[in-house]
């Protein structure tokens, strides 16, 4: 009888012991959704999503580019479409037919063309200039070690040169002539300088000789004069479509004809429009519409009104009209 | 009977003798055979902070609780941002330190002010789960200065570490003891 | 040796050069307020140095289990010798690094060329072994913290029948089977990840390793160190290396009197009664058995080969990078709808999937080819160990199986002629 129980206590226990063993292994097997926790998952997806009534552009072209990481964008007289990406630039008319390429010294970040076709090329710590036939014109003095060329803009009479390493925007003239510093920490004349924490900093000519300079950090648009002196500005910060969010956006701008703005941002990534006055007016690529690992879209607008969007991720030009 | 007595044992012991040689020979064997592909220093796990999607499993996996894996931060490529996307919620409409803007679900990223408009942030290791929520927001939104590393401290080693096996990046690797980080920043500077 | 230097130094620069791709240099604010940035902290690993200690203090616990089960033959000293071992291997070292889990690392280094062993994992492997070989388990005896910890709670062993022992003994071949084949195909390291007590000298870990844990412990109350006979891989190796070892813990110092008091001392089942003299067996006979051997033996190694050939899949499956890739791949089929967990985030990282399938079906392809090999292991350990049976053994004397016993030395004590050398010793020792 004794040993009958024995028995008994030991296969139980060894059949305990095998239950336990398989409850261990499904257990551990078991790896899905529910094991991970939402309070550690980092969540913007509510913040992609667009009212569709809100998109009012549609993608009417799409040039493919030959660059390993496209850099930026650029229009050039009679609707040019030049585009920089690794050491080359490549220029297209208005079709999207290339006409010219042209390869540099060195990696390209950013461009800009005068009106009579000459090229200003960022590159990234000094500028280098390009007659409209694709021969070196020109190097310009560096702009030091820390220097960080993110965008070039013609004007009538100046060149002006956004470094976000340095975090202002430099004046030269057409010959590579320094005229001045814009946004220089300045406590008397209260200026507390460009917040600029990542190499985003873009700025657009508007009306002649007058710019638009980007302050990322603060989410803010500012309009100068060409002595520095600051004529009018706006800021949106906002998670929602109506505004900029992040730690710098919107990182780059296009002006339009009417005086309302195209700004491309990183993050969430979208282009949109918003009003002369700052508010928000259209969206023209929402997040949706660009793939994983999209910076934020250089731009550019041509004289028809047509928005170009550089798309990193997709390696492409995307040429976008107003919908009727 | 007496004969056989002694004979057998003896017998036995040769055969005996002869397995243990066999086996001596097979340990020296793989002895030998391992030691070209052994090394001298210990082995810790790491995980490559390029490859890391911030899944949030190192806070979930490890099996210390709270996890040795925990946010660190390159100072040198920080922005100093007022709005820190590591720091705020993506919805916060104002930038202070109040609980509700706060991404970190254990408050345990510091926000000091500088100087205008400089803010500094630093993680609290005590607070630290590991979740790399701050991680995913400073990479979404930022330079990417905040990411995740196995904390040396805490970590005791595992033979085979089970953040390692859950990691759907393939992130982890072990490395030498003698340089047991795999840092952003620093080094970040030096190779560009 | 140098052309896997070359390739780690290529992949090392191309993974540089990714990340100077993807993170571009960026000058820090400069601060007017010499605000000095702080540095980040890096609190080192564990030093090398201690890893010579672990080493040291392996050793010198080795030769003292040895020492105490043969030469002093004393229960009480194994058994603090077990708790040294419990506290200093299990609960300091938080159970790794630790013998049984090394043979692991040992196949990995094998086939794996991108991984080299560290010397603690080599010197923790290969140590008790060669103790074994002349020693007989001194390891298994006071130096393994796993035998410790159920050691201790040895309280009211009973004898598990014979039929079930032999049965559930063929488990640890097996699980050293898979457990080498996934080793050695980079799968993972099973005998880590199902120890069942370390969970405990973490004082921590997941809910399923603390049940099993608890429950092994629960049951090794009455079926004494349940892991170390039915589970533990590592026992095997030592079990076939200290059936030929040199020296053998015996129950009795001096020669049997056939008393059998030690008969039920031992609580592992590791005590061969006498088999009877029986008439030689007849020539003819032994013959025929050897001729069924050998004819047996092909047959269950083949039929296991072909058994384990077929089980790569749910081999496979153990492994979160085979199962991801079948996943994307049901997904990009359309024979599955929605993301996973794993599949999300590996879309995220953007490595390329077809990298993923060709490295899934490369390791199915070797667990394959594996699964034939461990399949006919199996095969030959249950033929042997079942025609094992039939072979008769002559023994005259009670005695510890040399393979099994764990030299704990439980069985002392029990034996008459041990009580006359522990009185001799002490009437020795009074004298002098």
């Amino acid at each position: 009888m004794k040993k009958r129980t024995q028995q008994i206590v030991v296969v139980s226990a060894l059949l305990v012991i095998l239950a336990g063993s398989l409850f261990l292994i499904t257990m551990d097997q078991r790896k899905d959704n529910d094991l991970a926790c939402p309070a550690f998952q980092y969540d913007i997806g509510s913040l992609q999503d667009v009212d569709p009534a809100l998109v009012k552009w549609e993608e009417v072209m799409t040039i493919s580019l030959p660059f390993t990481m496209p850099r930026a964008v650029a229009m050039g007289p009679d609707d040019a479409i030049c585009t920089a990406g690794d050491k080359t630039v490549v220029v297209f008319d208005k079709e999207g037919k290339q006409t010219l390429k042209v390869d540099l010294d060195g990696a390209v970040r950013c461009v800009a063309v005068d009106a009579d076709g000459t090229f200003f090329f960022g590159m990234p710590t000094h500028v280098e200039v390009y007659s409209a036939d694709g021969q070196k014109k020109a190097t310009w003095e560096s702009l030091g070690k820390r220097a960080i060329i993110t965008s070039i803009a013609v004007g009538e009479k100046n060149v002006y040169v956004a470094d976000a390493g340095n975090k202002i925007v430099v004046r030269y003239d057409k010959s590579g002539k320094m005229l001045g510093r814009i946004g220089e920490k300045d406590k008397a004349r209260g200026i507390k300088g460009f917040v600029v924490p990542s190499p985003y900093f873009d700025l657009a000519i508007d009306d002649g000789d007058k710019v638009w300079i980007v302050d990322p950090g603060r989410h803010m648009l500012g309009q100068y004069r060409p002595d520095g002196d600051l004529i009018s500005s706006w800021r949106r910060s906002s998670s929602s479509i109506e505004g900029f969010c992040g730690c710098c956006n919107p990182a780059h701008i296009a002006l339009r004809e009417n005086g309302s703005f195209v700004t491309g941002e990183k993050g969430i990534v979208r282009v949109k429009i918003h009003k002369p006055t700052g508010d928000f007016d259209s969206v023209v690529v929402p997040p949706a519409d660009f793939k994983e690992g999209m910076t934020g879209p250089d731009l550019a607008v041509d004289s028809q009104d047509r928005i170009l969007v550089l798309d990193t991720a997709e390696k492409t030009l995307r040429v976008f009209t107003e919908r009727k | 009977m007496s004969e056989a007595n002694t004979k057998k044992p003896s017998r036995r012991d040769f055969n005996r003798g002869l397995m243990r040689g066999a086996g001596l020979l097979a340990i020296v064997g793989v002895t030998a055979g391992m030691g070209r592909r052994m090394r001298k220093d210990n082995t810790v796990w790491q995980l490559d902070p390029d490859k890391c999607v911030q899944c949030g499993r190192c806070a979930t996996e490890c099996v210390l609780n709270p996890s040795a894996v925990k946010c660190v931060h390159a100072y040198d490529i920080c922005g100093y941002c007022d709005l820190c996307a590591g720091y705020h919620q993506p919805s916060a409409k104002v930038t202070d330190t109040a609980a509700e803007n706060q991404l970190c679900p254990t408050a345990a990223i510091k926000r000091t002010y500088i100087e205008d408009p400089y803010y500094e942030y630093a993680i609290e290791e005590s607070l630290c789960v590991g979740c790399g929520k701050c991680v995913k927001g400073c990479g979404a939104f930022g330079n990417g200065s905040l990411f995740l590393q196995v904390r040396h401290d805490r970590c005791v080693n595992c033979n085979d570490c089970s953040i390692a096996r859950a990691c759907p990046a393939n992130a982890f690797r072990r490395v030498s003891a003698e340089q047991p980080y795999i840092l952003k920043g620093q080094s970040g500077e030096a190779r560009a | 040796m140098r052309f896997g230097k070359i390739i780690f130094i290529v992949l090392l620069l191309s993974c540089i050069g990714i990340s100077v791709f993807a993170v571009d240099r960026f000058p820090r604010p400069e601060f007017d307020s010499g605000h000095v940035l702080p540095k980040i902290t890096t609190p080192g690993a564990r030093a090398d140095v201690m890893g010579y200690v672990d080493i040291a203090l392996l050793i010198v616990a080795l030769a003292l289990a040895s020492y105490l089960s043969l030469k002093a033959r004393s229960r009480r000293g194994l058994r603090l010798l077990g708790i040294f071992s419990l506290l200093y291997f299990g609960f300091f070292r938080k159970g790794c690094i630790c013998s049984v889990g090394a043979v692991q690392n040992i196949m990995l280094a094998l086939f794996d060329s991108h991984y080299a062993i560290p010397l603690g994992g080599l010197a923790f492997f290969v140590l008790p072994l060669v103790f074994a070989l002349f020693f007989g388990r001194a390891f298994c005896a006071g130096v393994c913290p796993l035998g410790a910890i159920q050691d201790v709670v040895v309280l009211k062993p009973i004898r598990i029948p014979r039929p079930l022992g032999l049965l559930l003994g063929t488990i640890p071949y097996v699980y050293l089977g898979v457990a080498v084949l996934f080793a050695a195909t980079g799968v993972g390291f099973i005998i880590c990840r199902f120890d069942p007590f370390v969970a405990f000298f973490r004082f921590g870990g997941s809910f399923a390793m603390l049940v099993f844990g608890g429950l092994l412990l629960a049951a090794g109350i009455f079926v004494a160190r349940p892991y170390c006979r039915f589970l533990c891989p590592y026992g095997v190796l030592l079990g076939w290396l200290s059936r030929f070892s040199k020296f053998s813990v015996t129950t009795t110092p001096d020669d049997c009197i056939q008393c059998r008091l030690c008969e039920n001392a031992c609580p592992f089942d590791a005590i061969d009664e006498p088999t009877p003299e029986t008439a030689p067996e007849p020539r003819a006979k032994g013959i025929r058995r050897l001729a069924i051997t050998l004819m047996v033996m092909p047959i269950c190694i083949l039929l296991g080969g072909w058994i384990g050939g077929r089980l790569n899949l749910p081999l496979s499956y153990y492994d979160l990078r085979v199962q991801t890739a079948a996943r994307i791949q049901q997904e990009e089929e359309g024979t599955a709808t929605g993301q996973t967990f794993e599949t999300e985030h590996f879309r995220n990282t953007g490595e390329l999937t077809n990298n993923l399938l060709r490295e899934s079906a490369d390791r199915q392809n070797k667990l394959q080819l594996g699964g034939w090999i461990l399949g006919g292991f199996i095969g030959l350990v249950f033929c042997s160990r079942f025609l094992g049976l039939s072979v008769r053994r002559t023994s005259k004397d009670y005695g510890p199986n040399s393979a099994t016993c764990l030299s704990c030395g439980r069985c002392f004590l029990s034996c008459p002629k041990e009580h006359e050398r522990l009185k001799k010793l002490r009437g020795g020792g009074g004298a002098s």
